[in-house]
């Protein structure tokens, strides 16, 4: 049985941040129900793909982007057109029986659509509302618009991250599935206050801020020392060697970091120069840091000539920590994360079966669940018929005036 | 005071570095009571720093004090027969273990699992390694820079890069430890609700490189079945990005024909973008290049604040690429009281970084500041593992503590 069995979530997001949150909280066993407008679905079912070698963009039909088929899974979606009394009203009685409430649109606009959180508080006392947005409510910037690199750059995330030589880089849609679960945490904290004292709450999430909470360390080390973090590279402070190599092939790379003289002298042992771990240049911690360009320069010559898989192999039975800068194709055919069950396969009905990651933890007597985004729409009878009582006469109305799909 | 979110639960975290320690203070902020077992020496984190002016210290360290807000510290030998008995006591207080050591150690202390049930059935204990519990490489060992290399996500770093013969480039600070935490707190706070209602914990296996894994999802769904590419270069010519100003770098993004045309007015709707064809999606994505410089050269004139504030008011998404001293002044941070103060005995008085979650009913905020090194020894061995004074001071002299 899963820990949030019982448990439902009526998840009015979009894009990635707010549907990933509500999809940690179906991962974890939680019954998750999009809202959708039919006519103003989540942007994910307007996917756009530019794949070589197409002359130009086109967009991907409503059931298979890959941004909605991998932030959706294990929910159920209604459809609801939100812009129209009947519709709020739908909303609010699925919302009365529902025990979270997530949103990540524009600061607002929940409110402006009759579902803040002082309204769905009429409708259930004690629901739990989090609401996402990007600069977070109050303050000067609160309708500032942003996404997933914008947070990275105002959260301080991408000023600390490449090359010193270069420009700073910011970096990919990740930040949002790091915000999106760092969310659901502060949910489920929550409902734990909810299940000991019988009271709701609103949480209000900003997503920049999620962004300034994981440089905690490097913030307060600028606040006691005034010295600005820069980037750095794939550089450490202290541990050298500590960099990517590049291996023989096209764009074949291995990343290696040794944090111990005991860690060194292996490593000397299995690039074949076992006099370098008694070399003056390398024989500490400082001292490799201080000649660290040399020692590159050693390590990237052995790296160059050889094969990356088999260079990891030798290393990792020395007792190294490296790894192969895994690409697409590497990741799939993993050994390792195949034999951890790292990727469900999941049945799509309009694209079949598809080889998709599961959730980042692995916990005994949950089993994973493993079925698909949604179509949209698919569970039209189930909510608006089964939970919320309507019958054949209403939704056919309701159908008319297209309100739902 | 506002009630907190968490009291009543009970965590043992016997973790270092950065993982476990984040879980635990995500979970302690909010009010968990969060026992931190040190070795005698000490948390790595502490030499690790950075430090004051005054150099390295145990109790100065940027990174120690960061992550272990709100946690009782002490100290404690497993490996001594003594201790290893106080180990089995907090296991039976706790309703949840935090643990970053290889699973053998445990196991070796004859607390497997199976064992730790045993003794606290209702126990969840997350176990958060580099590559899990299980399978081939579950020996590995790894780190910052190699597992987000081995889970996909620095393959794709630097992101829009020119040059495919420089190295994949690894995300700046440590954000494999704090997404490994973030991922250990979801996942332990949902067993401990489970628990709430079946009695029993769970055995949480988080693997580092799963975690980051999780997060190059849909570029990995994208490659397989939509035949987008995989890479660090682009296929084509970015439209718009990261942008130099005179005081630093922005990145904007139009992704719309109205933002662009919103930013063509930002730029005081220069003669060489008054065409018409700029306008279309299409258009740009083809021919933006070709202006580059010119939009190059009017970036550098700009100050990254001042545009930020001018662009966001026309609606278009865009932000400054801050450093810590910019955060430590942003207004909309001040705004919102992102910042906390929190008073050392060691250390002194800093701002630190707060939390992204503003809890109507149940605030975080920093209870107390990170332990000195065995500071609550005596008071949780006396107390919460029921040793008398004098059974204390034997553990004292059998080294346990």
């Amino acid at each position: 049985m899963l820990p949030l069995e019982g448990i439902r979530v009526a998840d009015f997001c979009w894009v990635w941040a707010g549907p990933y949150c509500a999809m940690m909280m179906a991962a974890l066993g939680a019954e998750v129900i999009k809202v959708e407008g039919h006519r103003r679905t989540d942007l994910t079912r307007h996917g756009v793909v530019w794949p070589l070698p197409d002359p130009a963009p086109s967009e991907v039909p409503v059931n298979q982007g890959m941004s909605l088929n991998t932030v959706n899974q294990n929910k159920k979606s209604v459809t609801l057109d939100l812009s129209k009394p009947e519709g709020v009203a739908l909303a609010r009685r699925l919302v009365a029986i529902s025990d979270i409430v997530v949103d990540n649109m524009r600061a607002g606009s929940m409110e402006r659509m009759g579902l803040g959180y002082e309204e769905l508080r009429k409708v259930r006392p004690d629901i739990i509302v989090l609401s996402m947005s990007s600069r977070g409510q109050g303050g000067p910037q609160r309708d500032y618009a942003g996404y997933a690199t914008i947070h990275h750059a105002i959260g301080g995330g991408a000023y600390i991250t490449g090359y010193p030589d270069d420009h700073p880089c910011h970096s990919t849609g990740d930040v949002d599935l790091m915000n999106g679960t760092t969310a659901a945490f502060s949910a489920l904290a929550a409902l734990h206050h909810r299940m000991q004292t019988g009271e709701g709450q609103f949480i209000d999430f900003s997503q920049c801020e999620g962004v300034t909470s994981i440089i905690g360390e490097l913030l307060l080390g600028y606040e006691m020392n005034g010295v600005v973090p820069e980037r750095a590279g794939n550089a450490h402070p202290y541990y050298a060697p500590h960099n990517v190599y590049r291996c023989w092939g096209v764009d074949r790379w291995l990343a290696l970091e040794v944090h111990s003289d005991e860690e060194f002298a292996a490593l000397a042992g299995v690039i074949g120069k076992p006099e370098l771990a008694a070399d003056p240049r390398f024989a500490d911690m400082a001292s490799r840091k201080q000649n660290e360009k040399e020692l590159d320069g050693v390590i990237g010559q052995w790296t160059r000539q050889r094969d990356r898989d088999w260079m990891v192999a030798e290393l990792c039975r020395a007792g190294l920590a490296a790894a192969p800068s895994r690409d697409d194709r590497d990741l799939y055919a993993d050994p390792h994360l195949k034999a951890r069950g790292a990727f469900l396969k999941v049945s799509h009905p309009e694209l079949g079966e598809l080889e998709l990651v599961g959730s980042p933890w692995k916990m005994s007597d949950a089993p994973m669940p493993a079925r698909p985004a949604p179509l949209l729409g698919e569970h039209n009878d189930y909510v608006l018929g089964e939970l919320l009582g309507l019958n054949e006469a209403q939704m056919a109305e309701l159908r008319e005036k297209d309100i739902m799909l | 005071m506002a009630p907190a979110a968490l009291s009543g639960v009970r965590v043992v975290e016997m973790a270092t570095m950065v993982a476990g320690p984040y879980c635990g203070k995500m979970l302690a902020d909010l009010g968990a009571d969060v026992i931190k077992v040190e070795p005698r020496g000490g948390d790595p984190s502490r030499e690790h720093g950075s430090f004051p002016d005054t150099g390295l210290h145990p109790e100065r360290s940027a990174m120690f004090l960061y992550l272990n807000t709100s946690k009782r510290g002490i100290t404690l030998d497993p490996e001594v027969p003594e201790g290893l008995e106080a180990l089995k006591r907090l296991i039976r207080w706790g309703d949840a273990l935090v643990d970053s050591a290889p699973p053998e150690r445990l196991k070796g202390l004859e607390l497997s699992w199976g064992q730790m049930q045993q003794l606290n059935p209702g126990l969840t204990c997350t176990s958060i390694t580099p590559y899990g519990r299980t399978g081939p490489r579950s020996p590995a060992k790894g780190d910052e820079l190699t597992l987000i290399h081995a889970g996909g996500l620095g393959n794709l770093l630097p992101t829009r890069s020119e040059d495919v013969d420089r190295a994949p480039v690894k995300m700046g600070g440590n954000p494999v430890g704090y997404h490994g935490g973030i991922t250990a707190a979801l996942a332990t706070m949902a067993a401990i609700i489970g628990q709430r209602k079946t009695g029993r914990g769970r055995l949480i296996d988080i693997s580092l490189q799963e975690v980051i894994l999780a997060m190059v999802r849909t570029s990995l769904a994208g490659s397989r079945y939509q035949n987008s590419t995989w890479r660090r270069v682009p296929d084509r010519p970015p439209a718009m990005g990261r942008m130099q100003t005179r005081d630093g770098y922005i990145v904007a993004g139009t992704p719309e024909n109205h933002h662009f045309r919103a930013f063509r007015e930002l730029m005081g709707n220069p003669e060489w973008l008054a065409g018409k064809e700029w306008e279309s999606l299409a258009y740009r994505s083809h021919h933006l290049m070709e202006v580059a410089d010119r939009i190059d050269e009017w970036m550098l004139q700009q100050s990254k604040d001042e545009l930020h504030h001018r662009g966001a008011r026309m609606g278009i998404a865009m932000g400054p690429l801050n450093s810590a001293e910019d955060l430590l002044k942003d207004e909309q941070y001040a705004a919102r009281g992102y910042f906390t103060e929190v008073e050392h005995p060691e250390a002194g008085r800093h701002r630190y970084a707060g939390w992204p979650y503003k809890m109507g009913q149940t605030p975080p905020r920093v209870q107390r500041p990170a332990p000195l090194l065995g500071q609550h020894n005596r008071e949780v061995y006396c107390n919460e593992l029921g040793y008398s004074p004098e059974e204390y001071e034997r553990l004292l002299h059998a080294g346990a503590v």
